[in-house]
């Protein structure tokens, strides 16, 4: 019992010293697979995929209205933010009530929107979130506050305002509609306004809409369309870094 | 957790070739098989992350990829890669889900099984794997056939540590890689009632000791990590660089979170000045990452990892 015991732990000892540790080296690596049209399919994942995409495909095929334009993200701020936040805050009132600034974050964009028809796959896939429309009541100092969080970031998507920036700190700002109210409505999501993506709103009173921002955004499109208009991406310099 | 050795039959031969060392009836013959199969091995690891329900290729008009992505291109480029034989682990770094109206209608079911399609071995959870929820992430793992692995968060009255593992082993043609994932602070990014219960800890105290664990404790010849942190900060929050630069343990780090679209895998040095590699490959399922690793025979201790793409080339239609 006992030489076989010496026997076992010599052999483990052979083994392991004659090929013990092996230490990870790297070498110069290379670029991954690019996924493109080049790309030959496969039938299995083809068959697997056809049963969850057809009950869809009517239904998010549906062409809700046309832009004028390709609208992408960028900062301090984009032809994607402008539309979408321009878009809601134009086209959503709740009990009569219209919002003097609307707020989004670059992040919560989820894509960015070609020219031409805009399906309601686009609205889905830019918003995929549950998060539903809120309007916060905001005196001065609160929108201070906020929006020294939105030049922290470098800007974002946000209709109303006219913001200087200088850096990442606020310059100067001013309410289009109403430069010298005491306070003003902001119309953003409960995401945002629950401490999401690290934003900083504070409020003297919160109206809830009870319906989701993408279902906001499916709404506020198909009114524009309805009236013949289209959805018209651009910058206009509504914040800008004053350097 | 460990899976069966898919390469059973090849250890077979291994274990027929070592019954004259049993006849001594002194030596266990797993070390010295699992060595002695080492001799020359490759491995293929390849790997994705943030995939985010986008299961279709990008339209045509997409502004930034038009046409370009496809979980079904992606599983058939995976098949012509294991049609070259050798061995070959797929990993997925997390936020499979949300993004696309997939999930909005289907709670994550098609992505799961495609992934267990595709013969996914590991993942880990990115924070958009708990937008519908603990309730929602159960359902989602209860299809997957592919283990989860995450290391730094306590699970608290969820019960999710039933599916989610700190780590796991594994064997591929007698090598043993162990697979461990972290995950960032989901505080900040959900709402609070997703996330109820669920406690974060810091993600490089974690990482360290299930990668002592696996490299020293349990043998493994190589010990990746699937990281949610993201790739990189301009300030001095935790990455996948910071993880890499205050690790011991780990050979390489695939991430994701933060979208990144390295050209290559990178190369960093650890506490002890062993390399790293860390990878992202960007978002949406658009690339397939690929690291190889060589495993040198004795004489030559050194794995070598190298992702030789050129080869690949010649033997694949990409």
């Amino acid at each position: 019992m006992r030489i076989t015991k010496v026997i076992h732990q010599v052999f483990h000892l052979i083994v392991w010293s004659s090929c013990a540790s092996y230490t990870p080296k790297s070498e110069p690596l290379t670029e991954p697979y690019t996924l493109s049209s080049s790309n030959q399919t496969d039938t299995k994942a083809e068959a697997l995929i056809r049963p969850y995409r057809e009950p869809m495909q009517a239904s998010m095929a549906e062409t809700l209205c046309i832009s004028s334009a390709a609208a992408v993200k960028g900062l301090p701020e984009s032809t994607l933010g402008n539309a979408i936040t321009d878009l809601l805050r134009n086209e959503i009132a709740f009990a009569g009530r219209m919002a003097d600034i609307c707020f989004l974050n670059t992040g919560g964009l989820r894509v960015e929107w070609p020219k031409g028809a805009i399906t309601r796959n686009h609205v889905f896939e830019l918003m995929p979130f549950e998060n539903e429309l809120v309007m916060v009541r905001m005196n001065r100092t609160q929108i201070d506050t906020f929006l020294a969080g939105v030049a922290a970031k470098g800007g974002a998507p946000l209709s109303g305002v006219q913001l200087s920036l200088d850096g990442l700190t606020v310059q100067s700002w001013s309410v289009l509609s109403k430069p010298d109210q005491r306070s003003y409505w902001l119309l953003t999501s409960d995401y945002l306004v629950n401490g999401g993506d690290k934003y900083n709103i504070q409020y003297e009173e919160l109206l809830r809409l009870n319906i989701k921002v993408r279902d906001g955004i499916e709404t506020a499109l198909i009114q524009l369309n309805k009236r013949g208009e289209t959805l018209n991406p651009k910058l206009d310099g509504r914040t800008k870094q004053i350097k | 957790m460990e899976e069966p050795n898919k390469s059973s039959s090849n250890r077979r031969q291994w274990i027929k070739a070592g019954l004259g060392f049993l006849a001594l009836g002194a030596v266990s013959p797993h070390e010295l098989i699992a060595n002695e199969a080492k001799r020359g091995k490759r491995l293929s690891v390849l790997h994705t992350n943030d995939w985010h329900s986008r299961i279709d290729p990008f339209p045509q008009n997409d502004p930034k990829f038009p046409g370009q992505g496809g979980a079904s291109r992606r599983a058939r480029l995976i098949e012509q890669i294991r049609a070259e034989g050798g061995e070959v682990l797929l990993l997925d770094a997390g936020d499979i889900v949300q993004g696309t109206p997939y999930f909005n209608y289907y709670a994550g079911k098609p992505e799961i099984e495609l992934m267990n399609l595709m013969r996914y071995d590991a993942a880990t959870l990115g924070n958009h794997d708990f937008d519908n929820g603990v309730e929602g992430l159960k359902k989602m793992l209860s299809w997957a056939r592919f283990p989860f692995v995450n290391c730094n968060y306590g699970w608290g009255d969820t019960r999710l540590e039933q599916w989610v593992k700190p780590s796991v082993i594994v064997r591929r043609g007698g090598l043993r890689i162990g697979i461990l994932g972290v995950g960032l602070e989901l505080g900040p990014l959900l709402p609070a009632e997703n996330i109820k219960g669920i406690h974060y800890y810091d993600p490089i105290q974690k990482a360290n000791s299930e990668a002592l664990k696996l490299k020293k404790g349990k043998g493994c010849d190589l010990v990746i990590c699937l990281s949610h942190l993201g790739y990189s900060y301009p300030d001095s929050k935790v990455s996948d660089r910071v993880l890499a630069s205050q690790s011991r343990n780990i050979d390489a780090i695939l991430g994701g979170h933060t979208h990144t679209f390295l050209e290559k895998p990178e190369v960093s040095l650890n506490l002890e000045g062993n390399s790293v590699i860390i990878n992202q490959v960007g978002w949406a399922g658009l690339r397939l990452g690929r690291v190889n690793w060589q495993f040198s025979s004795c004489n030559n201790t050194n794995n070598k990892a190298s992702a030789q793409i050129e080869d690949f080339k010649k033997s694949i239609a990409i």
